[in-house]
């Protein structure tokens, strides 16, 4: 009897064992399986949550940084707005009584006159004393000649290869900021016509003002931060005004090649745009082409600075994700281990019922102990498992009892097939012979002879 | 059968990619056009742009052979004529003052003024108080050749100063010491050459620029014939673009500028050609008008005054490359 049974053998789940069972792609056990699929049910929202919000904070902080930018500028463009517009208006009232339109004319027409000088020279003197807008105020005639100059040192220059002359003969006019050799160092000269009684147009009244005022509009830090900076670059691309990080040196220019100065200068465009400055520090540009000085603003700010808080941000985002997916993974390992223990402790019995072990209902208490489906499951098992095991003890005990029945059957069919063959009935015969001599007879008994 | 005609067929593209390759890595790159520009006077400060130009390649991208060949005085001291070996075809182009340029006539056109303002400076120590031309009355003033003496009578004649009024003295063209004895005034020269040597030997010096007194023009024309520019319009077009690419970077440059400029002009040190080249960038690069601009109006009234005769129709100038190069 203990020869036939099979002793338990290291059991596999039923499917593993089979070399024809398929297996989904991302893995092999049940319990690679559930935690692949949890953990892609976490990872991908995870993933794309964080990408989604990653994307819209960054826009949202850039559209941040080059909203505060274009303020900024916008703000600083009025300011120079301003300033261009006073210094048109003080130059057009610099010549507003008719005593003074006269001594101008007489000027004009006689340079020589000594006491229209004087006087015209002390008005002018006072005005820009006042002013304080102003350098130098000076006039020209029509061949650009400066017959009058609050600075003396420049009078008798002729201005008649100046575009701000030539401009200034049709109407009140601006200078682009220029470097003047002479002088040495840069400005911005306002001009308007002068005219006589007639309309006619007799000479050029010119202003020029230093470009400090506009370094300081650019230099004033409101709205930029620690690392944000305004600037002007010429038409040829040298910078004008001092930046918070390049000084305007009045004997060298300086000369700025960057995307938002090139579209603004080259292209005539304003905008907004991410690049590398002339430090080659990646900024936020915003960039304004400022027609009426033929000059680009330009305001910019670290990235690093710009995009700061947007970093701080998606940085708690990306926290807050993998904390998510962490605490996820531990769920997600208890859960798998939850469904895939009891499953797999079921699988090995079934594979151990399979070989004709019996299995130890200790092993299954716990699963059969569970509330859920699994104990169910678990239950129906030990119980199947029991019948199972009733049912192949009683037909154990049923081969038994056949076994004894056959072997009852076969010692009578042997019994009969002796005492059925010849020989026997023969031997019988002759037995039966003897006994009835010997009983009829007191003859001893006659040997037998075997065969 | 099959396996012979495949293995021809790779043979065959084997050997059409050896072929291939081999005529890429042997191929020999595109003639270059041969041009001469000719200056019109030693190699210096002034014709930097065009060095640079030569030294970077950007002659060399536009396909162009340049040899930059100096003019001034030859090893007899003859001054090589610029003018003439342009017209006589000997040079596809020179870089003329005005004088010059209006002795091509209709010979030759104008394609660049490289010199938006004069060069040409009167300058005076400055504890001498000259500032103005009009603080000349009285002075010693040095005559170092007859153009310069027409700088200087034109500045002060512009001004009211009678000739009279001045004290004249002819002097040889490198006394510069002259100033800094006393011997004279003032002295006369380049703002991107003998002024920075008299800073750079310790001197400060007031600038009296005569082209604030409007004496002196357009220079540094680049200058090709009317008969090259009608007949072949793209190596003109190449050589301008190349030559204005070079002055660009030489003012966006000025160091590197330097040290170019210290391989062909000799006779100073790195310092010199430092300071030179700073010197000339406000002269090229006014940032009111595009480097080489001409003004029609400014032309035409130089040429008056310098006596040439301005033709509307034929006004020996031609802005339609500058104008493309800023498009």
């Amino acid at each position: 009897m203990a020869a036939d049974t099979p002793q338990p053998t290291p059991t596999k789940p039923p499917a593993e064992s089979s070399s024809e069972a398929r297996r989904p792609f991302w893995g092999g056990s049940l319990r690679t399986q559930l935690l692949t699929a949890f953990m892609l049910l976490v990872l991908l929202p995870a993933v794309a949550v964080s990408i989604g919000a990653g994307i819209t904070a960054l826009r949202n902080g850039q559209a941040q940084a080059i909203n505060q930018l274009e303020s900024v500028a916008t703000v600083k463009e009025s300011d120079i707005n301003t300033w261009l517009s006073s210094l048109q208006t003080n130059l057009a009232i610099m010549l507003p009584e008719q005593e003074v339109h006269v001594l101008v004319n007489t000027l004009i027409t006689t340079p020589t006159d000594a006491e229209a000088y004087g006087k015209l020279q002390s008005h002018l003197t006072w005005m820009v004393t006042k002013s304080e807008l102003f350098e130098e105020v000076f006039v020209m005639d029509v061949t650009g000649r400066t017959l009058l100059s609050t600075d003396v040192l420049q009078e008798q220059k002729i201005h008649i290869n100046q575009v701000y002359f030539v401009e200034g003969l049709k109407g009140p006019y601006f200078s682009t900021p220029f470097y003047s050799p002479s002088l040495g160092r840069l400005s911005i000269v306002a001009v308007r016509p002068i005219v006589d009684t007639n309309g006619q147009v007799v000479g050029v009244l010119g202003g020029r003002a230093s470009t400090k005022k506009l370094s300081e509009v650019m230099l004033e830090r409101a709205g930029l931060g620690q690392t944000g900076e305004t600037y002007l670059v010429g038409p040829n691309h040298a910078l004008l005004t001092n930046a918070k990080s390049l000084v305007v040196d009045e004997d060298e220019a300086l000369y700025v090649r960057t995307p938002g100065v090139n579209r603004a200068i080259d292209d005539g465009q304003s905008g907004s745009e991410l690049y590398a400055d002339f430090r080659n520090v990646q900024v936020v540009g915003v960039y304004h082409w400022f027609p009426r000085l033929q000059v680009a603003l330009i305001a910019e700010q670290d990235q690093s600075e710009a995009f700061n808080s947007t970093y701080a941000i998606l940085l708690i985002n990306v926290g807050v994700a993998l904390a998510a997916v962490f605490i996820a993974i531990l769920v997600a390992l208890a859960v798998t281990r939850s469904i895939a223990n009891p499953l797999s402790l079921l699988a090995v019995s079934a594979a151990a019922i399979e070989s004709g072990n019996k299995i130890d209902p200790e092993r299954l208490k716990t699963v059969v102990a569970r509330a859920d489906e699994l104990g169910q499951f678990g239950r129906i098992f030990q119980r199947m498992a029991r019948e199972v095991y009733v049912r192949e003890e009683n037909l154990k005990r049923q081969v038994e009892e056949l076994k004894i029945v056959i072997d009852e059957a076969k010692r009578e069919r042997s019994v009969s097939e002796i005492t059925e063959s010849e020989f026997f009935q023969d031997l019988s015969s002759k037995a039966k012979n003897l006994r009835r001599r010997r009983t009829s007879d007191d003859t001893p008994k006659p040997e037998v002879k075997q065969e | 059968m099959f396996k012979k005609s495949v293995y021809s067929a790779l043979l065959a593209l084997l050997a059409t990619a050896l072929v291939l390759s081999a005529c890429q890595g042997t191929a020999t790159p595109a003639k270059r056009d041969s041009v001469k520009l000719q200056l019109n006077w030693v190699y210096a400060t002034e014709f930097t742009g065009y060095f640079v130009a030569k030294d970077k390649g950007f002659y060399a991208e536009e396909g162009l052979d340049v040899e930059v060949i100096k003019g001034g005085p030859d090893a007899n001291g003859a001054i090589l004529d610029a003018v003439k070996v342009l017209t006589d075809t000997t040079v596809e182009f020179a870089v003329l003052g005005f004088s010059e340029r209006l002795r091509t006539g209709d010979q030759g056109v104008t394609l660049a003024a490289m010199y938006q303002i004069s060069p040409r400076v009167l300058f005076s120590l400055a504890n001498s108080g000259i500032r103005t031309p009009m603080d000349l009355r009285g002075k010693r003033l040095p005559i170092k050749t007859a153009g310069w003496g027409r700088t200087i009578y034109g500045t002060i004649a512009n001004v009211g100063v009678e000739r009279s009024e001045v004290i004249t003295m002819n002097v040889p063209s490198d006394a510069q010491d002259m100033l800094y004895k006393g011997e004279v005034d003032i002295w006369t020269g380049f703002v991107i050459d003998e002024a920075v040597k008299a800073r750079l030997a310790g001197y400060d010096i007031n600038l009296i620029f005569p082209a604030d007194y409007a004496v002196g023009t357009y220079d540094g024309l680049l200058t090709t014939r009317t008969e090259l520019l009608q007949s072949n319009p793209d190596l003109v077009e190449r050589f301008v673009r190349a030559s204005l690419r070079g002055w660009q970077y030489t003012i966006e440059h000025t160091d590197e500028a330097a040290e170019v400029l210290s391989k062909w002009e000799e006779g100073h040190d790195l310092t010199f050609y430092r300071a030179a080249e700073h010197a000339l960038v406000p002269l090229i690069d006014t940032g009111q008008v595009p480097i080489g601009w001409i003004d029609a109006q400014r032309w035409q009234r130089e040429t008056e005054t310098s006596g040439g005769k301005f033709n509307p129709a034929a006004p020996g100038y031609s802005m339609q490359f500058i104008k493309a190069r800023n498009q």
